[in-house]
């Protein structure tokens, strides 16, 4: 027989060690020796021992003062003692012992029949102890968990009764309950919990669309209104400025900023309003609002470029056929121009138009990584305007392009100027606080969707408001927009190792979490 | 009596699992212990210490009697259970004659280990 059980021999005297180790190695036991009482205890607290075989008389320390140390120790108490005595002379000793806690006795000239069954019988009990002391603990834990389920949704793992579940008995079943509603209940709550976030986040994308596709009708009415690009957008930053500060302000977080924010709010400030909003003012010069709206859905596309580029996202086939599709599109887009304008070189402006997706793909990307996210959206917008007020003013002066602004219906633009530019930057400061938001709580690759919404909203915005028409082969490049977007993106499984990519998955795209968590088992199986 | 039982180490090769090597070096122990056994017995002697006493014999007669020195074990298990209360007038009396038994007890068991009956 073969036992993994340790037992220390407790003796004075080397022989009887020797003897007793050897008979415990022929009957299959581990052992070690103590020399005396005091070494018996150091022994013992410093090993582990399933059984102690101990002398009774011994000088300085003996068997009794040895078992009432162990008596004393709760981690000691429950280690069985069998002493060793001549039975025939040493009754009283033996009797005193088992008082002192001893769970058998030896006699000294036993045989290995008698041994075998001694330590068969103490080590049966010992193991009993230990099941029920292990049953009584794993019985406190699930106690436990079910208080913490009682009060709170937690995730099961964190409930750490993996291993009572895997108990054969009725508590291991209990543990199993416990487990399955804990995930059944932390699912749904993950679930829920997602799904408000993609309805909340699908309506902010909505809302920034529509009111971004206004802006580009505005734009167009600024822009005929007077062709003064630079000076019209030094107006718009300065109320947007002003509101967003001020609104930031009275919500109490204006935002406190180091040095190395300010290159991010001039990078900013550059590529939305010097590169974008100025070239949209310029563009809707030549160019109906509609036309303008279609060449900003190229967004996504550049976004996806750049994101594939930096290796933030992973082109796959798919993607990279809706890429070439849109790319299609863009240029039927900027073809579809040459029928629609009295202009002579209307393509040439459409090229130029580019500038704006770009310029907005490139700001929400550096919004992405660059603006804390426990910055006030207003706040930063605020200042991003502001920055570019202080950009805008060399140009305007280079350009002449300083107007003031008046309702009186002679002064150039008259009533409709002022009204679009004030529309326009009311607009531009919800919108875009509203965009970063989205941008925080959707990540990049969802929010430059907008860029869907606004040339629907852009085109319908300029139909309705403008009296605008689409020649049919702007709507056929658009159908080719739609198809190579809904190619490229938002999301796709593929992408799930991708942490940035990752992020926004799961935060956007509940309706695919259980095609997940279905692999997911599918693959542990 | 017989100053060696031999059925009794027998059962003790048996009890530590037959190794004949391992039996030898427990007997050679035992005759170094006993020695200093006998010298405790001695030193306890001059300075009428009872317990050193009482506790020599105890353990001589518990391991001589595993090793089947029968006569020895009886000797000490007398000197032991005449130290139990008061210094017993026989004391030296008693050692001497544990002393001369044990001498007997040791020729025995060396003839033991070197005995080729018992090799094997």
């Amino acid at each position: 027989m073969v036992s993994t059980e340790r037992i220390l021999v407790v003796d004075d005297k080397e022989v009887h060690r020797k003897k007793m180790s050897l008979a415990l190695a022929n009957l299959g036991y581990e052992s070690d020796t103590a020399e005396s009482g005091a070494d018996g205890l150091l022994k013992l607290k410093s090993h582990s021992y399933d059984l102690v075989l101990l002398d009774i008389l011994m000088p300085v320390m003996d068997g009794f003062e040895v078992m009432e140390f162990m008596k004393d120790d709760p981690n000691l108490r429950d280690i069985p003692v069998i002493v060793i005595s001549a039975l025939d002379r040493e009754m009283d000793s033996v009797v005193k012992a088992i008082e002192f806690g001893a769970q058998d006795f030896l006699p000294k000239n036993f045989d290995p029949v008698l041994l075998q069954a001694r330590l068969t019988s103490s080590l049966e009990r010992k193991r009993n102890r230990d099941r029920e002391l292990e049953h009584l603990r794993q019985v406190e834990r699930l106690t436990d968990a079910a208080a913490i389920l009682e009060n709170q949704v937690v995730d099961p793992q964190r409930l750490q009764i993996a291993d009572i579940s895997e108990r054969p008995d009725a508590l291991g079943q209990l543990a199993r309950v416990f487990t399955s509603m804990a995930s059944q209940v932390f699912e749904r709550e993950k679930r829920l919990r997602q799904q408000i976030r993609t309805l909340r986040s699908t309506g902010i994308l909505f809302a920034v669309g529509l009111v971004s596709g206004l802006g580009v009708v505005l734009s167009r009415i600024a822009a005929e209104a007077a062709e003064h690009p630079f000076g019209i957008a030094l107006w718009i930053n300065l109320i947007v400025a002003g509101i967003s500060l001020s609104f930031a302000t009275f919500r109490g977080n204006f935002p406190k900023l180091d040095r190395s924010m300010i290159w991010v709010f001039i990078v900013w400030a550059f590529l939305s309003t010097i590169i974008a909003e100025v070239t949209i003012l310029w563009v809707a010069q030549e160019l109906p609002a509609s036309i303008i709206a279609l060449i900003l859905v190229s967004e996504g596309f550049i976004v996806f470029a750049i994101a594939s580029l930096i290796k933030i996202e992973q082109a796959t086939m798919r993607r990279l056929a809706g890429f070439i599709v849109g790319l299609v599109g863009v240029a039927l887009a900027i073809f579809s121009t040459s029928e629609s304008a009295a202009i002579s070189t209307p393509w040439m402006w459409a090229l130029v138009a580019l500038l704006a997706p770009l310029g907005y793909a490139l700001r929400t990307l550096l919004v992405t990584v660059k603006i804390p996210h426990d910055m006030d959206p207003f706040a930063a917008n605020g200042l991003c305007a502001a920055t570019a007020c202080i950009m805008l003013i060399p140009f305007v002066i280079l350009f002449d392009d300083f107007f003031m602004l008046s309702l009186n219906k002679d002064s150039p633009g008259g009533t409709s100027l002022v009204l679009a530019i004030f529309l326009f930057a009311i607009i531009s400061a919800v919108g875009v606080a509203m965009r970063v938001s989205l941008i925080r709580s959707a990540g990049a690759v969802f929010a430059s969707q907008t860029s869907f919404v606004v040339t629907f909203a852009g085109i319908g915005w300029s139909i309705i408001l403008l009296g605008e028409s689409l020649p049919v082969i702007a709507w056929f490049a658009l159908g080719l927009l739609v198809t190579g977007l809904l190619l490229v993106g938002p999301k796709d499984e593929a992408e799930e190792n991708d942490p940035i990519a990752l992020k926004s998955h799961s935060k956007n795209k509940p309706a695919e979490l259980p095609a997940n968590i279905k692999t997911a088992t599918h693959s542990s199986r | 009596m017989a100053i060696l039982d031999l059925r009794v180490i027998d059962q003790l090769k048996e009890l530590i699992g037959g190794d004949v090597e391992e039996l030898h070096e427990l007997i050679k122990l035992f005759l170094v212990e006993a020695k200093d056994i006998l010298s405790d017995m001695d030193t306890s002697l001059e300075t009428q210490d009872l317990e050193l006493l009482r506790r020599s014999a105890h353990s001589l007669k518990s391991s001589s009697q595993d090793f089947g020195a029968t006569r020895l074990s009886e000797l000490n298990a007398a000197l032991e259970s005449s130290c139990r209360n008061h210094w017993p007038e026989s004391a030296a009396n008693h050692v001497v004659k544990i002393a001369d038994s044990f001498k007997q007890v040791d020729v025995a068991l060396n003839e033991y280990i070197s005995g080729p009956v018992n090799h094997g």
